[in-house]
């Protein structure tokens, strides 16, 4: 989606009212231009003034306790669950969503179906379905601080995509990176290599190095890096001779 | 843990806010809700149409705005801003799950903020400011706005309401918000 595109969306992104294969399409472009992040800023503070101008109602007596309630027990059960089931429980449910239709993954499903009624019908259920897996990996997987960016990985010279990689970022704790390549091109030499990258580029990670893949030229892989990856933006994955196999940016899911 | 429940905050002060809410510090959440729990709730109210959705609704959005605390920026936005954005994603996609489509397809003038009188100063400084940024648009704008924001209406949906082009429909949805913004900045200053 390029910027007049998005900047013919932002109203309506302001107001919350684009379907989920717009809005998709627009977040995705605002995570790396400033341009029309800065449009759309200016218009979402629009909205929330708008949002001021609603009848003042009285307040239910008790809402607000039940407001410190359920933030403070959502705080307390953070700290209850465990680094290493919260790390393969991340992966795992990443792959959930992903086979259920989280990430826009209903999007890009739906974007290869046919007519314009049915693509959005379908992004719909999808991403319905994968409502409650986010909500697992949101409420009981994630913890306040942790960031989780998402990346579909696509070759250079196709759209459709032929993997996924995620970064979640956790200050104080080792960072989590995977990916999950559900086949790699034919004649790719093994092995292959993924790298993170910051905005600039100049500042490479390489986070997993792959000798084999499985028979049907798939690879999962997740570990531990003992780095801050909370700068990086773009993983990409290179074949043995160096090449750009698969590449994608690094966005937070809706 | 302390800030001040009314009033406008810098931006250190909304960040360590946000921060002590991201810490489930029971004073943060209060301050917090003090200052926005009754917005939010009048526009999940307003949205949604009944107490207890609206209930509902503001509990949602303040347990996930302690989980997105980390992602709060003060330099890309106001605290305010971002809670009420949040509050009405949560809103709107609510009543799109529970009303199909859209809810109103019409918003008649009653339904439309009205304009307030200039001695309401119990007004929350936010609301008091956006209320007389009203000021600044026409009745069609703010009717415009009110189907889009409280009623859910798509430009698409408003354009064959009316009968009016997408893209002047778009636009005007457009000038209006950018109408909206300059007229509160106007007034927030001193």
């Amino acid at each position: 989606m390029n910027c007049p595109a998005v900047r013919d969306l932002l109203p309506e992104h302001a107001l919350s009212l684009l379907g989920p294969l717009d809005r998709l399409g627009v977040q995705r472009h605002l995570a790396w231009c400033a341009a029309c992040r800065k449009e759309a800023a200016s218009l979402e503070e629009a909205g929330a003034v708008f949002g001021f101008t609603a009848p003042e109602a009285q307040m239910p007596d008790g809402l607000q306790e039940r407001v410190v309630q359920a933030v403070s027990t959502g705080a307390a059960k953070e700290s209850t669950i465990r680094h290493r089931m919260r790390f393969l429980g991340v992966a795992a449910a990443v792959a959930a969503l992903v086979a259920l239709g989280g990430f826009g993954w209903g999007a890009v499903m739906a974007s290869r179906a046919g007519d314009a009624e049915r693509r959005a019908q379908e992004a719909e259920r999808l991403q319905e379905q994968g409502e409650g897996v986010q909500e697992v990996l949101d409420d009981q997987l994630l913890r306040p601080r942790d960031r989780l960016l998402f990346a579909w990985l696509v070759p250079n010279d196709g759209a459709q995509s032929d993997g996924w990689g995620y970064v979640v970022t956790s200050p104080g704790q080792p960072d989590v990176v995977g990916v999950n390549l559900v086949g790699l091109p034919a004649g790719v030499q093994m092995p292959v290599r993924v790298w993170l990258t910051g905005g600039g580029g100049n500042d490479r990670i390489l986070v997993v190095r792959a000798r084999r893949i499985d028979a049907s030229g798939a690879l999962e892989q997740a570990r531990r890096i003992d780095r801050n990856l909370s700068g990086v933006t773009v993983m990409v994955v290179k074949d043995a001779d160096g090449r750009v196999v698969l590449s994608g940016f690094l966005d937070a899911p809706d | 843990m302390s800030a001040r429940t009314h009033g406008p905050l810098h931006p250190r002060e909304e960040q360590a806010l946000v921060e002590g809410l991201l810490a489930g510090d029971e004073e943060a959440i209060r301050t917090v809700y003090a200052r926005y729990g009754r917005p939010v709730y009048s526009m999940g109210l307003r949205i949604l149409g009944s107490a207890e959705a609206a209930q509902e609704l503001t509990q949602d959005v303040f347990v996930t705005a302690w989980r997105k605390a980390a992602g709060f920026d003060p330099s890309r936005g106001r605290l305010s801003t971002w809670l009420m954005t949040i509050a009405h994603n949560l809103a709107v996609d609510r009543l799109r799950r529970e009303h199909g489509a859209r809810k109103p397809t019409l918003v008649l003038m009653d339904e439309v903020p009205e304009t307030p009188g200039l001695d309401e100063e119990e007004l929350l400084l936010e609301r008091d400011a956006a209320l007389r940024a009203l000021e600044a648009l026409t009745d069609a704008e703010r009717s415009l706005l009110g189907r889009a924001y409280f009623g859910g209406m798509t430009a698409r949906e408003i354009s064959e309401a009316d009968g009016v082009p997408l893209g002047t429909v778009k636009t005007r949805v457009r000038a209006a918000l950018i109408k909206l913004r300059r007229a509160n900045l106007d007034k927030e200053r001193p």
